[in-house]
């Protein structure tokens, strides 16, 4: 019989165990899905036992595990990239050639585009991320080359927005970027950033978590949450992003047991009042 | 036991089933892409054969889902192209768009992502529109919420084709459309332009649709096939009846389904999208929605009608 999950809203019960985790463990990941270099300052950062601030290891975003991937596949071609320079700059370092990135404007009409626009040679792979460039040409290009069904789809993440901090303007994500291209080419892509495990397999084989032991923190339940789900970690839900206390209600009185999956084990209205729980601690 | 019903395969139009197929229908629907021309070029004796269904007494109309034309230039290019055509004949998505709009009573403005195709049909019908054309990034993207003003007065955004599609106007339309009242509006969902020949792929209006729906996260409301919109706006004002009215298309998935789903008769023709390999494919298909883009009847090129129907004579 289905029936609404049995969430609470515990927070204030459980954050002492949650301090011990973020005491003991001592090690903080920064685990995110833009592929941008567009990174914000953590403000939890100052709980990591590293005083120094956080290094380049603690993070984990969608371009660095996607240039990882494609070199644990020892992929040897091009990559053309519908993105931003952080993917430019992580395949790069793992030394795989691709096409650059930035601006591509329209021009003449399509029978003119027809005309000019050639195609790279050796491209055997795309990789689509969050594009402030995004144009027709530019999607001719993706199109173009996924017509080949060896070429691979691969989306760094699929968040669809980014949380808007006031404004009443919507910033699109990578998500729409990626349906874009999968419309076309009508075969879904890779997805190597939350909510899929990937970024957590990465993580753990080099700094060998538990997962048992690892708190996933994150604004959005159905990347950040499903994320934590999906590799077995507990998970703490802040509500000064995406996902509101409405929307949680609304998981929680669902009978669609997929909605549950969105519900993290524990919530903070912001991140920073952890401040004044651990200081009672 | 349930046994599945097997479908059959299109009907190849020949001398033996001809005066059938002519006696089944008064009023002819016809695509154009794929089926009258390509790009700017006529498919065969496309013409020919639609000149000649109009001499028999059939009506004649010109249905199509590329919205970057306005219904005066489908007519001078059916007339460049030989098609005896009249602008009551030309059944475009961006004139169903403002015919919906219009029928609403929509009385705000539109914000437009698409070309002068859609924007002179708003005009037509008296409707404000935002300008369209090229808005490019001039600013870091998260800049873009100081600097970038929404038009107070859009009540709807409409999306088409647009070759000027980009990061900003994607802003544009998402953020207008974060008030619920505001309609969402596709002239269609086609996934790839049409265009033959071609070693590249050119996105149609369903790439920059399905993007601006992510970010939405509500459907848009369509105007093309296979959507009914474009037959309930010429049944009305004709009285079409679907049991004598007959679809031509070479696009399983938007013409023969519209043609299936608005009770019509349907014919394919193979110069187009669609090939004799996925009609065997969907008849041997277990999956009964695959039988729903099998057509009643199949040519190779439209053309073909002409020399059969000279048989007749």
């Amino acid at each position: 019989m289905l029936q609404a999950h049995p969430w609470r809203r515990p927070w204030l019960k459980h954050i002492s165990s949650i301090s011990s985790w973020l005491v003991a463990t001592s090690r903080m990941k920064s685990v995110q899905n833009r592929s941008t270099l567009y990174i914000q300052p953590l403000r939890w950062l100052w709980l990591s036992n590293r005083r120094d601030g956080s290094r380049q290891e603690e993070i984990v975003c969608s371009a660095y595990a996607t240039a990882q991937y494609l070199k644990q596949q020892q992929f040897s071609k091009k990559v053309y990239i519908l993105g931003a320079s952080g993917i430019a700059s992580e395949l790069d370092k793992v030394g795989i050639a691709h096409t650059g990135v930035g601006p591509e404007h329209q021009m003449g009409d399509l029978v003119a585009m027809e005309k000019v626009i050639r195609l790279e040679p050796d491209v055997e792979a795309v990789v689509v991320g969050f594009d402030p460039h995004l144009s027709f040409p530019k999607i001719v290009r993706a199109v173009s080359h996924l017509q080949h069904p060896d070429c691979l789809f691969i989306a760094t993440n699929t968040d669809v927005w980014f949380p808007k901090g006031g404004s009443n303007l919507l910033i699109p994500g990578a998500g729409c970027m990626v349906s874009c291209v999968e419309t076309v080419v009508e075969r879904p892509p890779l997805v190597i950033g939350k909510p899929s495990k990937n970024m957590f397999t990465l993580l753990n084989e080099k700094h060998q978590l538990q997962a048992s032991r690892t708190l996933m923190i994150g604004d959005c339940s159905n990347t950040d949450i499903l994320f934590g789900k999906n590799s077995n970690l507990q998970t703490m839900l802040v509500l000064t992003g995406v996902t509101t206390m409405e929307d949680l209600e609304e998981y929680a009185s669902s009978l669609d047991e997929e909605k549950h999956k969105l519900l993290p084990d524990f919530y903070l209205p912001r991140l920073d009042d952890i401040i004044n729980l651990l200081r009672d601690f | 036991m349930t046994t599945l019903k097997m479908p059959q395969m299109p009907k190849i139009i020949d001398q033996t089933c001809l005066r059938a197929f002519l006696n089944s229908f008064d009023n002819v629907l016809t695509d154009c892409d794929g089926v009258l021309w390509s790009g700017d070029n006529i498919i065969g004796r496309a013409n020919d054969a639609v000149n000649k269904l109009r001499s028999l007494g059939k009506k004649i109309f010109y249905v199509t889902n590329n919205s970057t034309k306005s219904r005066d230039e489908y007519v001078k290019k059916c007339e460049k192209l030989g098609f005896i055509a009249s602008k009551e004949e030309i059944v475009s998505s961006s004139f169903v768009m403002a015919q919906y709009l219009k029928q609403q009573g929509f009385n705000k403005k539109v914000y437009v992502v698409g070309t002068s195709g859609m924007t002179a049909e708003l005009d037509n019908v008296g409707i404000a529109h935002t300008d369209i054309g090229p808005e490019p990034l001039t600013v870091s993207p998260f800049k873009l919420p100081e600097t970038m003003e929404l038009d107070p007065e859009v009540g709807a955004v409409a999306v088409g084709f647009d070759a000027d599609f980009s990061f900003p106007k994607l802003m544009r339309a998402a953020s207008h459309l974060e008030d619920q009242e505001c309609l969402f509006i596709a002239t269609n969902t086609d996934e790839r332009f049409p265009i033959t020949d071609s070693k590249l792929v050119f996105p149609g209006t369903g790439s920059f649709v399905r993007c601006v729906e992510t970010v939405a996260e509500r459907p848009p409301l369509i105007m093309g096939k296979p959507s009914e919109k474009m037959f309930t706006v010429i049944s009305e004002k004709y009285q079409l009846k679907p049991s004598r009215t007959l679809m031509i298309g070479d696009r399983c998935n938007t013409d023969i389904l519209f043609g299936k789903n608005c009770g019509l008769h349907t014919l394919v023709v193979l110069t187009g999208v669609t090939k004799k390999e996925d009609l065997e494919m969907w008849s041997k298909s277990s999956d009964e929605e695959k039988h729903r883009l099998l057509a009643d009847y199949c040519l190779p090129q439209l053309g073909d009608l002409v020399d059969l129907l000279k048989t007749l004579e």
